[in-house]
């Protein structure tokens, strides 16, 4: 349960689920080339847990939304998952932009992730 | 070079006498607007005003204006005006009289009246009192104004109604001289009938033309008055450029603060000598030591300048310096005093009560006395906010009495009574430019009478007081319908703290 009650900066021992999410390329509305991975995100150290429509429980990074047929639902992500690291960053203790930067660095995003009445009992 | 048509009317005697005759026509009725005779006080552009022979530092100008030239100008044009409308008006009076009283000798089965007749003689009654009553409502009031060129619009009115009386009396005169046979009484009366159908017209395009044309606005007035930089805009319609001048000062003095020549330098702090040694940057005049052959230590005020114009820069500065903390002492002294004044009134006023609330031992005065009563315990304040507003010349004891006896019994409170000293707007406030006739003298490029256009620019003066004009057209406004759908009107929540990636 410490997983989702987790204290920023604090030590964590949990179990995670590793996922592999490769992006896809697709064109954006003014016809640049990105990298869509199909999710979004909420929470951050600088967000406020307690106002969260979902009820997070801590400031960790939130899995919110899963669009269908998108390469994080073939990558095995599910809302309401919390990711615990991505591409070796920490995102337990980041801010909110600075987790979107991290995410959207990478083509691939080897991410640990941790989800309710999965990784724990 | 402008032409300035100032308000100096001796030297026009030939030109007056001109305008006169131009301005002698008149509209159709006894109740022209400029008649003069129930005159009461009045702006004119050119006439003298005591208040100028006092700013003028003595200049005769007032005294020698008020005199019969002005007066000839000031009411002549509105007394032909009135006579042209009289003759309008009896006109066709006369013409159904004069065949009754047998001074137009017809038989007696002309002049006989059926019922249509009478019937036409009832509606002419009806039309005539209409038509006076009209013209008394619009334009029977005293001259506002005496202008320098003539007033093109009043001029045309007063021609119109001429020729339509004359052309008509002319007819009658000669169907009457020549066809007294065949007249009968109702062609007469129809004519006269016809007559005062057209004075009304007359007096329909006379009030469009005089009163409604310049309603609605279209260009923009703005307005600065010189010494103190007090500015101010109006939308205005389309008049002449001396109309608008007549117009503009009745704004002015129904909306500008009053002028206050003493306070143009402020008052001067006692203690200058902290400000003026304070500036950090001292300066030698090298021109002057050369001049004085040797470096004097005891002239020296400070660090070596390399140029003049350095030293100009650097003084600069510091006046600016200056101007900004007199400035910044200025206004709390004032507000200091202010609220002194303030205090003091309100205390003065509660030692007043009127007889039926305070019964007991106490002797019933007027309240010019309660005025005397109450006014020494504030009146040291009073003079001390006066003076450092610089308007002790403008309020004497005798009126401040006066004005607090009035304020009393009306049962004002003390801040009423006080803001007569405290808010020094508008200029009619101010008592002495309450006086009946003022001058002000009108400087424009281009012709008075033309109508203002875009870009014109013009100027009125009166002692050390300008206010100088200018004029640019109102935009033409472009609305366009936008249209939102009903349906566009949802919402959605999307909170900030969720981000696609």
């Amino acid at each position: 349960m410490s997983t989702f009650f987790h204290q920023a900066g604090t030590a964590m021992e949990c179990l995670s689920i590793p996922i592999t999410l490769h992006k896809e390329s697709v064109l954006d509305h003014e016809g640049r080339e990105v990298h869509r991975c199909g999710f979004k995100i909420g929470g951050g150290i600088d967000q406020d847990f307690r106002k969260s429509p979902q009820n997070y429980s801590d400031n960790g990074i939130y899995v919110t939304e899963v669009q269908e047929n998108s390469p994080a639902a073939k990558a095995g992500l599910r809302m309401n998952d919390k990711i615990l690291q991505c591409n070796g960053y920490d995102l337990t203790m980041c801010t909110h932009k600075k987790a979107v930067d991290y995410i959207k660095k990478y083509p691939v995003l080897n991410m640990l992730v941790a989800r309710k009445g999965v990784t724990h009992s | 070079s402008p032409m300035q048509t100032s308000a100096v009317l001796g030297d026009r005697s030939n030109n007056q006498h001109q305008e006169v005759i131009e301005v002698q026509i008149l509209p159709q009725d006894d109740g022209w607007g400029d008649n003069a005779t129930a005159l009461t006080g009045n702006t004119s552009v050119a006439s003298g005003s005591m208040d100028d022979v006092s700013r003028l530092g003595g200049g005769d100008g007032g005294r020698g204006h008020l005199g019969w030239n002005f007066k000839c100008q000031r009411y002549l044009g509105s007394i032909t005006a009135a006579v042209l409308a009289v003759l309008a008006v009896m006109t066709p009076v006369a013409m159904v009289l004069l065949p009754r009283m047998q001074i137009v000798p017809l038989r007696s089965e002309q002049l006989r009246c059926p019922a249509e007749c009478e019937g036409l003689l009832i509606t002419l009654t009806v039309k005539l009192v209409l038509l006076v009553l009209g013209s008394w409502a619009v334009f029977w009031r005293p001259t506002r104004a005496t202008m320098p060129r003539i007033f093109f619009l009043r001029t045309l009115v007063l021609l119109l109604v001429f020729v339509t009386t004359f052309a008509y009396c002319l007819f009658y005169g000669v169907r009457v001289v020549e066809q007294q046979d065949q007249l009968d009484y109702k062609a007469i009366v129809t004519f006269a009938l016809s007559l005062v159908d057209a004075l009304l017209f007359v007096h329909y395009a006379a009030v469009l033309l005089l009163e409604i044309r310049q309603m609605p606005p279209r260009y923009y007035l703005h307005v600065i008055r010189s010494p103190d930089g007090i500015s101010r805009g109006y939308p205005i319609g389309a008049i002449s450029i001396q109309r608008a001048a007549v117009w503009l000062l009745d704004k002015y003095y129904t909306e500008f603060p009053i002028y206050n020549p003493f306070l143009e330098r402020l008052p001067p702090r006692r203690s200058r000598s902290k400000l003026a040694h304070s500036s950090s940057f001292k300066f030698y005049d090298l021109d002057a030591q050369n001049n004085h052959g040797s470096l004097n230590p005891g002239n020296a005020r400070g660090v070596l300048s390399t140029t003049s114009s350095s030293t100009t820069a650097r003084r600069n500065n510091s006046s600016h310096n200056e101007r900004f903390y007199e400035e910044h002492e200025y206004e709390r002294r004032l507000k200091k005093r202010r609220a002194r004044l303030v205090t003091s009134a309100e205390e003065a006023f509660t030692h007043i009560r009127r007889l039926q609330a305070e019964p007991g031992p106490a002797v019933p005065m007027d309240p010019y006395e309660a005025a005397q009563a109450i006014f020494p315990s504030m009146a040291r304040p009073l003079q001390k906010y006066l003076r450092i507003t610089r308007q002790q010349p403008r309020h004497t004891v005798e009126s401040i009495l006066q004005h607090l006896a009035i304020c009393l019994s009306h049962d004002l409170s003390a801040r009423a009574f006080v803001e007569k000293f405290l808010a020094a707007s508008p200029v009619m406030q101010n008592d002495k430019e309450k006086c009946p006739i003022q001058t002000w003298s009108l400087v424009c490029d281009v012709l008075l009478s033309r109508g203002i256009e875009d870009g014109t620019v013009f100027q009125l003066r009166q002692g050390d007081v300008s206010l100088l004009c200018r004029i640019s057209n109102l935009p033409h406004f472009n609305i366009t319908e936008e249209i939102i759908e009903p349906k566009s009107n949802k919402f959605v929540l999307r909170l900030s703290s969720e981000t696609s990636v």
